[in-house]
């Protein structure tokens, strides 16, 4: 049950339903992994259900950390989740980013190539968009007066998560999405679901970036290269 | 706010390299991209391999080709600055050989995947047919293509031409990548320069799908890369020009054109100090006719001291004829003489219902050099008896007027270093373009 003594109107103290844990979720969350026991612990209303044992994350070699902290567009933000993804080709991450003025975006961590990508209006591409099976890369779409080329659509499955996410992400379920790149720099991300015959996938617009830029920290270390240094 | 920040069990520890042995000829095996990777060739027998996520790897690709010696070794570390980003430590930890054949030559290159945990991959491209290198790595965008005579892409308002297609088959590979690579996968590619950028654009397809890259690539020194990389001895020559090599005329262009601008103003005002202190002094004045020699001494400008003069011939109501005066002017003490001749001309009428008209009148002759003192002058002229010959000449001496060649010469040699610039920077562009698709068709073929 609830226990938000203490603590800040967003943030919501349960406990594990596998191992008894503490378990934290955020905001809007619903979902969360347990870190004791790595469990998807999804929040219904006032309570918790237990959706199974989440198949172990694979360590892909990237350098976030789940709970680093850094900045986009002038706004703090904290990477509060993890959805890591696969298809025939690999494994990408997806990082679940709190910002400090409450809004939310995703950090993806695809073959070591960042970008950040927030929510924006679905009524901007409801209907605009082709269904997810006329997509190929090279594709021009338009994306709210701005032109992006498709570089790559594919069916993904959630592979494993850690932290906590917006929507409650079963392993093996197979979405739909697409990324875009602008002529600008622009990195558009068109989520279809897990029904690619549809014309309303939800979108997200951003750019690529760097770790530096963003002023990511903490990162892991590896073997046999120098540790990040906090930024300045 | 007490922030609640458990430590989380999952990669807080450090990263590790692995170490395996190639499934098919059991050489070592360093994995040097921390579980990155989608692929790892063996070096030795050219075998791919996948790691499974948890730790033994399959193969993908049987092979069993011979190692061949790469311009830069595999696991070479080097310290570059990459598009201006700030100098970042770099890891080989995969390269390609590819080629390209174009009027049935072959055009090999070797690329080399660089690393770095925190900045992701970047490629170090070494040119082999011509020893020109490249770096580069992703476009953080899209290049958009647009349909012109020349077609060209355009990335953040600047536009950059084609240059050169093909397909680009790859035939050896050695190492690791984040996604799979085999001897034998053709790409299509398409480069564009913008000096000294280049975009590369390469649509891969396989059975899973198709796959766009654009890539920001620019040109190297052999010698950079020697000395990023601390490699022993020299790099092999640079023989060729890099598709996006800045052309070094076009550095020099605008000092070209600001400096010739600088001298221009000063010509200015030089012609206009040197046209104002002229005196242009009429010496004589008088009318000819045929059959009447003038002869007359006359004094010309300071003695001793070289002056110029002016002789216009005026010929009154002429058309479709000519006039001619001849002034022989005779030093009386050396006796030596100077002639000098002036000519009108005009003719006109009409041609196919349009009236034209030349030649001039009055027409002018200048001459330099004629030392001031007393002189015997005799003047004889000419009148063209055919069509409507002139009822009077009149011929006009003045001395100390402008020379022109005095005017014109410095701005020609003004002139000349501008040019001689854009000559350097147009026969630079044609060796660039030389080597393109849009080479100009040769004339002996």
């Amino acid at each position: 049950m609830g226990q938000a003594g203490g603590m800040s109107m967003g943030e919501q103290q349960t406990f594990c339903p596998e191992c008894g844990a503490p378990i934290q979720f955020r905001g809007t969350t619903v979902s969360a992994v347990c870190e004791y026991c790595n469990s998807t612990v999804v929040r219904t209303g006032v309570d918790v259900r237990l959706i199974g044992k989440v198949s172990a994350l694979t360590d892909n070699g990237s350098p976030i950390l789940l709970h680093s902290k850094g900045q986009f567009g002038g706004v703090p933000f904290m990477v509060d989740g993890r959805l890591q993804v696969q298809y025939e080709r690999g494994i990408w991450n997806e990082w679940f980013l709190s910002f400090a003025d409450g809004t939310i975006g995703w950090l993806a961590d695809a073959q070591g190539q960042f970008a950040i990508v927030r929510p924006i209006n679905p009524a901007l591409v409801a209907d605009r968009v082709p269904h997810f099976g006329q997509l190929e890369p090279g594709k021009v779409l338009l994306i709210t007066d701005r032109q992006a080329v498709v570089v790559d659509a594919r069916g993904a499955s959630y592979r494993g998560a850690e932290g906590v996410l917006p929507f409650e992400a079963l392993p093996g379920m197979t979405f739909f999405g697409a990324d875009l790149r602008g002529y600008e720099g622009e990195f558009i991300t068109l989520d279809w679901g897990n029904d690619p015959n549809h014309q309303r996938p939800t979108p997200y617009l951003g750019r690529a970036v760097s770790l530096a830029e963003i002023k990511l920290f903490p990162l892991r270390r590896f073997e046999g290269w120098a540790p990040a240094q906090p930024p300045r | 706010m007490n922030q609640p920040a458990p430590p989380s069990k999952l990669f807080r520890e450090e990263a590790k390299t692995g170490s395996v042995q190639c499934l098919a000829c059991g050489a070592p095996i360093t994995l040097r991209g921390f579980a990155g990777v989608e692929q790892v060739t063996c070096a030795f027998c050219g075998t791919a391999h996948q790691p499974e996520p948890e730790g033994p790897l399959h193969i993908i690709q049987q092979a069993s080709r011979q190692r061949q010696p790469s311009a830069l070794p595999l696991y070479q570390r080097g310290t570059l600055d990459i598009g201006g980003s700030g100098p970042v430590e770099w890891e080989i930890v995969g390269l390609t050989w590819r080629e390209m054949a174009k009027d049935g030559t072959r055009y090999p290159w070797q690329e080399f995947l660089l690393f770095n945990p925190y900045q992701g991959f970047r490629w170090l491209i070494y040119s082999m047919s011509d020893g020109v290198w490249s770096v580069g790595g992703p476009l953080p965008g899209a290049a958009k293509m647009v349909a012109n005579v020349w077609p060209s892409v355009e990335y953040k308002g600047e536009s950059y031409k084609h240059h050169t297609s093909g397909v680009a088959r790859t035939t050896y590979v050695e190492g690791e990548f984040p996604w799979q690579v085999f001897a034998g996968d053709n790409v299509s590619t398409n480069d564009y320069v913008c000096p000294p950028k280049q975009i590369s654009i390469e649509m891969q397809r396989t059975k899973q799908g198709a796959d766009l890259n654009f890539t920001q690539m620019w040109p190297i020194r052999a010698a950079e890369v020697w000395a990023a990389f601390r490699m022993t001895g020299s790099p092999p020559a640079e023989r060729g020009l890099h598709p996006a090599a800045p052309n070094p005329a076009a550095g020099n262009t605008r000092f070209y054109l600001l400096s010739a601008a600088a001298l221009i103003i000063v010509w200015v005002l030089a012609t206009i100090v040197y046209s104002g202190a002229r005196t242009n002094k009429s010496v004589w004045k008088g009318n000819l006719a045929p059959d009447n020699v003038v002869s007359e001494e006359i004094t010309i400008g300071e003695p001793g001291k070289p002056t110029t003069l002016e002789l216009e011939l005026q010929a009154s109501g002429m058309n479709n004829s000519w006039a001619y005066a001849e002034v022989l002017l005779v030093n009386p003490e050396t006796e030596e003489a100077t002639v000098i001749g002036v000519e009108a001309e005009y003719y006109s009428g009409v041609d196919g219902g349009e009236s034209w008209s030349e030649g001039a009148n009055p027409g002018h002759q200048t001459i330099g050099g004629i030392v001031g003192g007393k002189y015997l002058m005799q003047i004889n002229s000419q009148i063209d008896p055919g069509g409507d010959p002139a009822d009077m000449l009149t011929l006009s001496i003045r001395e100390d007027v402008p020379l022109y060649r005095y005017v014109l010469v410095p701005l020609i040699f003004i002139s000349l270093f501008p040019l001689a610039n854009l000559i350097r920077r147009a026969a630079f562009e044609k060796k660039r373009w030389a080597e393109s698709d849009h080479a100009p068709v040769e004339s002996d073929d």
